[in-house]
């Protein structure tokens, strides 16, 4: 798969995306002097499978499901590796999730580097940790003694054999993967398993409503309306593609002024409506699947509109089923999907979430 | 079995097209997307014709032969439409609007030139750009500060028939430069066509925008 160019040399056409320079940096760093301080204790599960990272030869695979608090688990593995003076590097596939795991780990270690890198966001490319997109990953061959490989089910990671190549070249010692959703191939290596949330609570199970495709804009609505009684929830409604939301969102408007919101990939400022709805600004976001992964907001209620839409398969239902009850004390939320028939996804989705519950 | 240049996907071996094109390079879906529109328009009374829509679709195209420097896809990006295009522009000289001399060196190539090039028996690059300047980098209403910077280098014939060439048309600020400069040099024969159509100064597109912003806001 490759083509000549007009001075007659080869190049690869799938790597064409991949065009920047790479850093030119240290593979080792000095340990450094840093402080980690953790402001809540682990649940004994987590300090469990903690442990068992510190202690295993070789990569490692961790099935926690959503909101099990999977960062908190590395820690200690961070700074094992930290301390013998390699490079510790946070790879994650979509680009809203690492602001936010760079901003926990701020806030967690002291009196060292820790940088972002994602595409808009290039400047400074060193750090004695850096959180970065899988896309990134190609500048740093070589360069990481740990890498921390989060979601690693998420699109655009999942079955790319290029970005998995650079992902695995970029360390050149242990790699720890996370996710809630993976396929039981990997089962007979280090696999390790995390089924309870953090704060010990069930996760809340969806609920299956059946509703013909041209009446769901109405069930919808006195959804909604029956939805916001709770004074003090969120309400997260998904939908498969972006010209649906748009739809449903221009009559919504209507009815719920000032409380609504919609939130895509193509909208403008996208961090600064994120950070509004993060600051419970808005009661009613309206959005598509981009939400689906590693955001934390408190309290909410969920609807997934067309939910046997081909876009939403068994591990996009239950990443966003995870997005209810994540944050203690509001461990339970209703999680509502809408669609004209239950699939295989469907049903698959909320089997596995019951049985995780047992 | 050839893969899409542009979606990666393997071309499918059972349709019109792959039948008529054995050697097609882009598949179908990436065809459609790319919506070919042929638009007929004036420029200062020349006559212009649009190849393409500049859609979400053929931004992402455009980018893959600028930025990613893909050179096959910019040799082989107008291969549905080079027999027509070259009988019908058979006896004009080809001339391109200028790039940025630095861009075309970090790539390596010319995307104009590269993607024209089936066209026309005589080309050639008779205007430059007196300093690096990006027109896509200018706002809109800045885009008129290019006719200080396009000049000829060649002096055009006068009898001759051209042909003006550009990838994406936006403000008409870079072409209506070029025209005139022809048109200095009296040339009267011009005509002019462009790849990709991205043009806001439309009387029909505003007031459909206008009754959509009326209609929404309320």
């Amino acid at each position: 798969m490759f083509s000549y160019d007009n001075s007659g040399r080869c190049y690869c056409r799938k790597c064409l995306e991949f065009g920047g320079e790479v850093v030119n940096i240290s593979k080792y760093i000095d340990p450094p002097n840093f402080k980690f301080k953790l402001n809540y204790d682990l649940s004994k599960e987590q300090e469990g499978i903690s442990n068992d990272l510190l202690n295993c030869n070789g990569d490692a695979y961790v099935n926690a499901v959503c909101g099990a608090g999977k960062t908190e688990i590395v820690f200690k593995s961070i700074n094992q590796f930290l301390k013998k003076g390699q490079r510790v590097g946070f790879i994650i596939p979509r680009k809203e999730v690492v602001k936010e795991i760079f901003t926990r780990l701020n806030s967690v270690y002291k009196n060292i580097k820790i940088t972002y890198v994602c595409g808009g966001h290039t400047k400074d490319v060193e750090g004695d940790i850096i959180v970065l997109t899988t896309h990134q990953s190609y500048k740093y061959k070589n360069k990481f003694g740990l890498i921390i490989v989060d979601e690693y089910d998420a699109f655009p990671f999942k079955n790319n054999e290029v970005l998995h190549k650079f992902v695995q070249d970029s360390c050149y010692g242990k790699k720890i993967f996370l996710s809630a959703t993976f396929d039981k191939e990997l089962q007979n290596r280090n696999y390790f398993s995390l089924n309870k949330r953090y704060h010990q609570q069930k996760l809340p199970v969806p609920v299956f409503k059946k509703v013909p495709d041209n009446l769901q804009g109405i069930f919808l609505f006195f959804l909604i309306r029956k939805l916001l009684k709770n004074s003090n929830k969120v309400i997260l409604v998904f939908f498969p593609t972006i010209a649906l939301s748009k739809k449903y969102f221009l009559i919504l408007k209507v009815f719920f002024k000032g409380e609504i919101i919609i939130f895509n990939s193509k909208i403008s400022d996208k961090d600064k409506e994120f950070k509004k709805i993060k600051n419970r600004k808005y009661k009613i976001i309206i959005t598509t699947t981009i939400l689906e992964r590693g955001i934390t907001i408190e309290n909410v209620d969920l609807v997934v509109v067309h939910a046997n839409s081909r876009i939403f398969d068994k591990s996009s239902l239950i990443q966003i089923a995870g997005r209810v009850g994540r944050v203690y004390p509001y461990t339970k939320g209703s999680i509502t999907f809408i669609a004209n028939d239950k699939n295989l996804a469907i049903e698959e989705s909320i089997i596995e979430i019951k049985n995780k519950n047992e | 079995m050839n893969r899409c240049l542009i979606c990666q996907k393997q071309i499918k071996d059972f349709s019109l097209n792959k039948f008529l094109n054995p050697n097609e390079l882009i598949c179908d879906n990436c065809y459609c997307q790319m919506n070919s529109i042929d638009k007929k328009f004036k420029i200062n009374g020349i006559k212009a014709i649009a190849l393409y829509k500049y859609n979400d679709f053929m931004k992402k195209v455009i980018l893959q032969i600028k930025m990613h420097k893909d050179y096959e896809l910019a040799q082989n990006i107008l291969n549905n439409k080079i027999n027509s295009l070259k009988r019908k522009f058979k006896n004009y000289y080809l001339v391109y609007v200028p790039s940025t001399k630095d861009s075309d060196q970090q790539r390596g190539f010319n995307h104009v030139e590269t993607i024209f090039n089936g066209i026309g028996i005589k080309k050639d690059n008779i205007f430059f750009k007196k300093e690096n300047y990006k027109q896509s980098n200018i706002k809109f209403k800045d885009r008129n500060k290019i006719s200080k910077i396009i000049d000829l280098k060649k002096r055009p014939q006068i009898n001759q028939k051209y042909l003006i060439v550009d990838d994406i048309i936006t403000s008409q600020n870079s072409l209506k430069t070029c025209i005139n400069l022809l048109k200095k040099n009296n040339v009267s024969k011009i005509k002019v066509l462009v790849l990709a159509y991205n043009c806001r100064n439309n009387k029909k597109f505003y007031s459909l925008k206008l009754l959509k912003r009326i209609i929404f806001k309320i």
